[in-house]
């Protein structure tokens, strides 16, 4: 069994105020170093690689630039929520919380998909900073309804001091409870929610044209009363700062819910899982997929 | 005062005693919201709406975004009270139950009404007969059956006050004869602890909600043939009150439960599970047998479906005639 000892990936990027473009590219590069270290240091050599790969941006701009949080304190009441509905993906969200420290570098390696470990591969509440247990898949936007309810219902008139920030994927954009969630964001008014859904177009056996088409996406939406925001790009730190930023503005859209739909590449910056995205869904990295894996990233 | 009706049925029993404390905790606990999945009306809580018109949350038909909802909710320091018809909050959002109330250690205290068969009207899409099946075999939450309106008061607030997870399961217990609930309780009620309604020496009736006082009825009538019956009021399935029923059966070397409820999985498994492994005697489970329910009269479902005091006194002869041949062996 590998252990933190084995690791000896460097740290490029650490968490500073104002984080420029730069910074949160270098920042996004070591999110995605450290979710395939993470992968073949867990007690199971796997992680839900390909949608934490098309998510890594989008990650580092939140925890980056956009999130209020305070590590040390982490039921901080202020802080903003940050819920990735899409739980199958948590290492990212490990990478991300280690990067601002909530913990060691160390827990990474030590306690990912081990017994007795607190980071499961579908984050529990047992982590100091995870907002709600997810995984199973459709649950994220009503839990980030609930806060976002809450939030209003303490603050009545005035603004909250936060933010409530959901990361869907677009495979679960087919459960019904995310439609549930949908109407009901809209119906309070709850413009202080914002969704983010990582539009790979992979559900897990195939296209999501393919499988379950969610095309017309953003009339859906909008239909729902939501304001939507489309990314082209959902890899350039630009357009997402730019969506967030504007999301996250009360003027944007008084009294709606938003949503951001990120167009991604699953596996991206990983070419055999770009190139094969059903299988890296989830995968098993063997010695020599993840030497190929650091080459590409430049390790 | 004029009685209240709804759809031209008498509103009392513990209808009326969960709209009462609801709003008896609502008053003293800001924090408390209660949320609603459309079954209001029937529940009898949209009262609470008028007093509380801003923590009363009703989110229409969708059980599953309710029970998320409510995490959401208890996450940001609130104590949401969700009741639901006991079949649609156990059986929809299981998983959310499961996940984000059980494993979650939620402070989210849910509430199945109409439990059992205690509704005429609905049949088995709406009788939940399996709910606390369900929840028993999630880890760390509480389940608790009131037997009259008085502990189902108490039980409401002994819930608000522990954080955790905490499901109560409660009838509409209002239509006479059937579903009375006149039950005498001495003491007070306490999460985790079973009450000794009647002491005995040949058999112990162990029994929950509205079956206590058929238990009680049963050993009344056990007395007039020289069976001495014990009846214990088990209000909190879990976790059991394992003195109280390791010592009763210890004493009386017989037991039987019973249940608005099917035989599989609740009270009558609990119980049955726990002397099997501890204090092994002769152990008989009433209640719903493993069937699905129907529509009609009350006066019809109970002896169909084995929720009266005949079939407590039935199990209570069988399981005795067990005890003799073990005895005489």
């Amino acid at each position: 069994m590998k252990y933190s000892n084995d690791s000896n990936i460097a740290v490029i990027s650490t968490y500073k105020e104002n984080m420029s473009v730069k910074d949160l590219k270098d920042m996004t590069l070591q999110l995605r170093r450290d979710i395939i270290e993470l992968t073949w240091f867990s007690g199971t050599q796997s992680s839900h690689v390909g949608g934490e790969l098309s998510a890594a941006e989008i990650m580092a701009v939140l925890f980056g630039r956009i999130l209020k949080l305070d590590p040390q304190n982490p039921v901080w009441e202020n802080r903003d929520r940050v819920i990735l509905s899409k739980g199958h993906a948590s290492a990212l969200t490990y990478v991300a919380m280690a990067w601002r420290g909530f913990f060691e570098r160390d827990v990474l390696w030590n306690e990912f998909n081990r017994v007795g470990g607190r980071l499961q591969e579908h984050a529990n509440m047992e982590l100091p900073g995870i907002e709600a247990p997810t995984g199973s898949l459709g649950m994220g936007l009503s839990n980030g309804c609930g806060m976002a309810w809450a939030a209003k219902h303490t603050y009545k008139d005035k603004k909250p001091p936060y933010n409530v920030y959901v990361i869907l994927g677009d495979g679960e954009c087919t459960e019904g409870q995310t439609w549930e969630a949908v109407m009901t964001a809209a119906h309070f008014k709850l413009d202080n929610l914002i969704a983010i859904v990582d539009y790979n177009k992979y559900i897990i056996s195939g296209t999501t044209y393919e499988v379950m088409d969610l095309e017309p996406f953003t009339d859906k939406w909008e239909s729902f009363g939501w304001d939507v925001q489309i990314v082209e790009d959902g890899h350039d730190i630009v357009q997402l700062i730019a969506a967030v930023e504007k999301a996250g503005e009360y003027e944007t859209a008084p009294d709606k819910p938003r949503v951001i739909i990120a167009n991604t590449v699953k596996g991206k910056c990983i070419k055999f899982m770009e190139n094969d995205a059903i299988h890296w869904h989830a995968g098993h990295l063997d010695e020599k997929l993840y030497e190929q894996c650091k080459k590409e990233l430049g390790l | 005062m004029s009685e209240e009706l709804m759809y031209g049925c008498s509103l009392k029993g513990m209808r009326t005693a969960l709209r009462e404390t609801l709003l008896e905790v609502s008053r003293s606990n800001e924090k408390v919201v209660v949320i609603d999945c459309e079954t209001g009306t029937a529940t009898n809580i949209l009262p609470y709406k008028k007093e509380f018109p801003g923590r009363f949350i009703e989110l229409g038909v969708a059980e599953q975004n309710a029970i998320s909802f409510a995490f959401g909710v208890s996450a940001s320091g609130y104590i949401p009270i969700v009741p639901l018809f006991g079949s649609f909050l156990t059986r929809r959002a299981c998983d959310q139950i499961f996940i984000q109330v059980g494993y979650a250690e939620a402070n989210v205290k849910l509430i199945g009404c109409y439990s059992g068969l205690s509704t005429p009207n609905t049949g088995a899409t709406h009788q939940s007969i399996n709910d606390v099946s369900i929840m028993r075999s999630i880890p760390g939450i509480t389940i608790i059956e009131a037997c009259n309106e008085s502990e189902l008061r108490e039980a409401i607030i002994e819930a608000v006050k522990i954080h955790g997870p905490v499901y109560i399961r409660m009838i509409r217990g209002d239509i006479d004869p059937y579903e009375s609930m006149e039950v005498k309780l001495e003491g007070e009620f306490e999460i985790g602890k079973a009450r000794v309604l009647r002491e005995g020496c040949d058999v112990t009736l162990i029994g929950c909600g509205l079956m206590v006082k058929r238990c009680l009825e049963a050993a009344e009538l056990l007395a007039k043939e020289g069976i001495s019956a014990e009846v214990v009021n088990c209000s909190t399935i879990k976790p059991l009150d394992k003195d109280t029923i390791s010592k009763s059966v210890t004493k009386t070397k017989a037991v039987v439960t019973a249940e608005n409820h099917s035989i599989i999985g609740g009270l009558g498994s609990a119980v049955a599970e726990f002397v099997a492994e501890n204090c092994p005697v002769p152990t008989k489970r009433t209640g719903i047998m493993d069937k699905f329910g129907e529509s009609g009269s009350l006066e019809e479902l109970f002896p169909k479906y084995g929720l009266t005091t005949q079939a407590v006194m039935e199990a209570v002869k069988k399981v005795l005639l067990i005890k003799t041949k073990i005895t005489n062996k």
